[in-house]
């Protein structure tokens, strides 16, 4: 089924909208949840929040590319329980790697206090992105928005282990520096 | 700024930034309709003797296979209520075509290979009194159990049938049936 088709459901309140969501997304989902969390019911229920999120979000959103705007939420929701789950240690695993190598794009640690400055924040990186070749936006997207190893990103790309290794490297420091200049 | 307000802000990328990674880079589907006669004439000339050399090297009735030059072959994937191809060039084993089955399909890390058999299906020939094999063969592959969650999910059995042609365009032999074993 089509995405406008399934969206469409949603708006309809048809119940079969979360079959389709999950004939068509639910290993989309299931695997990003699975990279962050590394663990199968864990992964489940974010997939079912991911549903019920949905359900209570079309309407009023009516994504354009529904995959994308499911992958978003799963996202946030299993590593929302990623934090839960690891309140006292940061421990090991993909999710803990990705944040070790995020720390090095802080140049002035502090809490964000605002909603103001969350958005900022967001609106930064949106146009860091768009900075970037076609090629760094990829393995960008791939690393830090769905927290794929670089095992995955050498094969996905054909890159050789050192080739992503240091693209990573080059791009958070590209980040940094960008960061920095935006006053974060 | 902390690390978890960036990991947050990388979550809400724009999706036409996304829309890139989330469709599959390279595809090229082989198209055969069109091709002309000479071309048809061309690869049969240049796949005849080397199906010829790869059944002589399969004559043993299990294998476990580790082909060693096999670098471009056709990834199958699920795609909706089909199965699409999309060309693949590793330096590697059967691991590595695992990999990357496992990849175009959307199966996490969750899921590792532990063992694969390939068994040549051998048929009586009662007029010589010697086993031959039917020309196809039997593949028994061992994953880790997470993988039954994702069958579950499969009711039209599409990823089953994308790893037999995965392997069969890989080996460059026919495989006609496939086993799944599931293991700790």
């Amino acid at each position: 089924m089509e995405d406008c088709e399934i969206v469409t459901l949603f708006w309809h309140r048809d119940e079969s909208a979360i079959e389709e969501t999950s004939k068509k997304y639910g290993n989309y989902c299931y695997s990003i949840a699975y990279r962050i969390l590394s663990n199968h019911e864990d992964s489940e229920e974010s997939v079912n929040d991911t549903y019920l999120d949905a359900w209570h979000s079309i309407p009023p959103h009516r994504p354009s590319v529904l995959g994308v705007f499911l992958g978003k939420i799963t996202r946030r929701i299993a590593i929302d329980k990623w934090r839960a789950n690891h309140a006292e240690k940061r421990g090991f695993g993909e999710t803990a790697l990705v944040l070790d190598e995020l720390q090095e794009c802080i140049a002035n640690e502090g809490d964000i206090e605002t909603e103001m400055e969350q958005k900022l924040l967001v609106q930064t990186v949106r146009l860091f992105i768009k900075t970037l070749s076609e090629t760094e936006r990829k393995v960008f997207v791939s690393r830090y928005f769905y927290m794929e190893s670089v095992e995955n990103i050498c094969l996905k790309f054909s890159f050789s282990e050192s080739k992503v290794k240091s693209m990573l490297f080059r791009l958070r420091e590209k980040l940094r520096v960008y960061l920095s200049k935006e006053g974060f | 700024m902390t690390v978890d307000d960036l990991l947050d802000a990388i979550g809400e990328i724009d999706e036409a930034d996304m829309e890139i990674e989330e469709s599959k880079p390279k595809r090229r589907k082989i198209m055969w309709t069109g091709i002309g006669s000479l071309a048809a004439c061309f690869l049969l000339f240049l796949f005849l003797p080397w199906g010829f050399l790869r059944q002589n090297m399969l004559n043993d009735k299990e294998v476990n296979y580790a082909p060693k030059d096999y670098t471009s072959f056709s990834v199958y994937y699920a795609d909706g209520d089909s199965l699409s191809q999309f060309m693949y060039e590793i330096h590697g084993g059967y691991e590595e075509m695992f990999f990357a089955w496992k990849n175009q399909n959307g199966i996490g890390n969750e899921v590792e290979l532990k063992n694969f058999v390939l068994e040549s299906t051998t048929g009586n020939n009662s007029d010589q009194g010697e086993n031959k094999p039917n020309g196809g063969y039997f593949l028994r592959v061992t994953v880790s159990s997470a993988f039954s969650e994702y069958l579950k999910k499969d009711s039209k059995g599409l990823l089953t049938e994308a790893l037999k042609k995965t392997v069969a365009s890989y080996v460059g032999v026919p495989v006609c049936d496939m086993e799944w074993i599931f293991t700790e």
